[in-house]
């Protein structure tokens, strides 16, 4: 045997003791985890939190408080009125709040919660890439997302079409028009989940307490300058709703100043989708990279 | 050796939690006792991997821990925290975590089923973690560590909170699983747990490992040191009376309706007080070996004062 050890060491890379290779070997083909089942577990645990439901439930009031609206009001709201009023709930209410709470919410709790709860052990002592952990928990939060905000938004533009078209005189878009329209709101509505859900995300795996920093985060600087950018003069009416947001309610005039002149942000819509896009990569990578160095206290 | 910590420190800011350990250990059962805070979590930690060791190596069959998904698979871990997946019945928990380890979907399920019912858990399988007792808690949390079959185990107080019956059936559990050819590492802060599992045990204290001890040489050493026990009784005050003038008996102190007494040979003070409870018609409602008897074990032992 002692003649053999040196060899048997290079082989194995260190274990000289049979009786371990031999339980090596018991288990040789090591098995990978299913990381679908990381998905399928932060959905359940989103389900099951009581918070969740009442996310899912307020989305609802959009569509609610347009339709009361509507009904009250019966004068003064032709030309295009009908439409200028879903709007504005939709920019200052649904995207300006609704789309900014939901990320926060079910994004920062996906790692935040399993944290303090430390049931994130039962996945990480798992043979599973813990970069797997991350695309899979960012992947439940974009499905659960994406179920809780979008049939809200949908059925928003209905009431606002329904009445437009029904009791709006001089509104004559065609339908092609409503479709973009809508098509637009969306795709505007999945670049917020994304690129907040990512940011809330790598947050909540850098500091302990992410709550607080993802607020800011939210209701603050970086999207909103995306944003101000992305809609600017092409779509007045989301300019109009970010700036109520960032300078006139929120007074975040002068982080919006900063974040302009730090990283040159231009003005024109396709300045705004390619600076969501490198935040949203460089948060991802940041979270990727960090997580298989988390450690569990 | 399976297990071989080398120069191991673990810093968390300022505070010193594992201290320039060095240990190599045999295969077998391992018990690693310590005092609450002693450091045994973290070094529970570092070996599954939850934990990097801010200097030093740990080996597990020869190979580092940190971020080693191969050696990952062969480990099954049981961690101190009470909570698991609430939100799950205690199948689906332990189904989920044997997929997590690489099962199918149908192998999972009738795994889960397999190990649940070992760990007489049959009617309860079907029920939400919510409302579980904490015994069945253990359970489970065992359950999910032992099902795919691993080659070392990882306990990290697995008989806290739980009553004498499930102690004796975890314990027989644990034994049974020796007896396959396991490999267990078992923390408790309570040493006469850890002897009717592990054949060596390991004492740490404030982040550094004090020795190692066989547990015939320690069964051995024990029987001179004084233990302190807490019996509930109606008539304390007699029962005390009648159990000083025994020379076994070290010291007595009364509280209330409880008894602390220092014994310094377990297994005859227990025929004694059985005795002497039978003569002095005295209900003895709880006898309990005191936590704090651990601390006289260290103090007795490295320490030589008590």
């Amino acid at each position: 045997m002692s003649l053999w050890k040196p060899f048997l060491i290079i082989y194995t890379g260190g274990i000289t003791n049979m009786n371990d290779i031999e339980k090596i070997q018991k288990n040789s083909l090591s098995k990978r985890g299913n990381p679908w089942i990381i998905y399928i577990l932060q959905i359940k645990k989103y389900l099951s939190g009581g918070f969740f439901w009442a996310v899912l439930g307020s989305g609802y009031l959009f569509p609610l408080i347009l339709f009361v609206i509507y009904s009250r009001t019966h004068k003064d709201l032709t030309n295009y009125g009908y439409w200028e009023v879903s709007l504005k709930l939709i920019f200052e209410g649904y995207f300006a709040y609704y789309v900014v709470l939901v990320p926060l919410v079910l994004a920062t709790a996906a790692f935040r919660d399993e944290f303090n709860d430390q049931n994130i052990i039962y996945i990480l002592v798992k043979p599973i890439k813990r970069q797997y952990i991350f695309a899979m928990k960012y992947l439940a939060y974009l499905t659960t997302s994406t179920v809780v905000t979008l049939p809200p938004l949908l059925l928003t533009v209905l009431v606002a079409n329904t009445y437009s078209l029904k009791k709006d005189p001089y509104f004559h878009e065609p339908s092609s028009t409503v479709l973009l329209n809508t098509a637009l709101l969306v795709a505007g509505l999945f670049l917020m989940l994304i690129g907040y859900g990512v940011v809330f995300m790598t947050v909540s795996i850098l500091v302990k307490r992410p709550l607080l920093i993802n607020l800011i985060l939210g209701f603050s600087a970086i999207f909103e300058v995306i944003f101000t950018d992305l809609i600017n003069n092409n779509w007045e009416f989301l300019y109009i709703a970010i700036n109520f947001i960032s300078r006139y309610w929120q007074g975040f005039d002068s982080l919006d100043v900063f974040f302009r002149r730090q990283f040159l942000f231009g003005l024109s819509a396709i300045n705004g989708i390619w600076h969501a896009i490198i935040i949203i990569l460089v948060f991802f990578a940041i979270g990727m990279r960090k997580i298989p160095q988390k450690q569990l206290y | 050796m399976f297990v071989t910590i080398k120069n191991v420190s673990k810093w968390f800011g300022d505070v010193i939690a594992l201290n320039n350990i060095s240990i190599d250990l045999e295969h077998g059962a391992i018990g690693l006792v310590g005092l609450n805070g002693a450091g045994k979590t973290t070094l529970i930690k570092i070996l599954n991997g939850l934990l990097k060791p801010t200097e030093g190596t740990v080996k597990i069959y020869g190979q580092n821990v940190w971020g080693n998904l191969d050696l990952f698979s062969k480990i099954g871990y049981c961690p101190e925290i009470d909570n698991q997946m609430n939100y799950l019945t205690g199948l689906k928990f332990v189904q989920y975590n044997l997929q997590l380890h690489g099962y199918s979907r149908q192998e999972a399920i009738r795994k889960a089923q397999d190990v649940l019912e070992r760990l007489n858990m049959t009617t309860a399988m079907t029920r939400k973690i919510k409302g579980y007792s904490r015994g069945m808690r253990q359970r489970v949390k065992v359950a999910q560590a032992i099902a795919h079959d691993p080659a070392i185990l990882l306990l990290d107080e697995p008989l806290q909170g739980l009553d004498p019956i499930g102690r004796y059936e975890l314990t027989t559990l644990f034994n049974e699983l020796i007896k396959e050819g396991k490999d267990l590492i078992v923390s408790s802060h309570v040493l006469h747990e850890l002897e009717k599992v592990s054949q060596t045990i390991v004492f740490i204290d404030h982040g550094k490992i004090l020795g190692k001890s066989n547990i015939s040489d320690l069964r051995a050493t024990l029987k001179e040191i004084p233990q302190r026990f807490l019996i509930k009784t109606d008539k304390p005050v007699k029962l005390a009376q009648q159990l000083l003038p025994y020379k076994l008996i070290d010291d007595v102190q009364l509280k209330d309706n409880e008894i602390i007494i220092g014994v310094k040979n377990v297994q005859e003070f227990s025929f004694k007080l059985i005795e002497v409870a039978k003569e002095t018609h005295a209900e003895i409602k709880e006898l309990r070996p005191l936590d704090e008897s651990l601390e006289a074990v260290f103090d007795y032992i490295y320490r030589g004062n008590y």
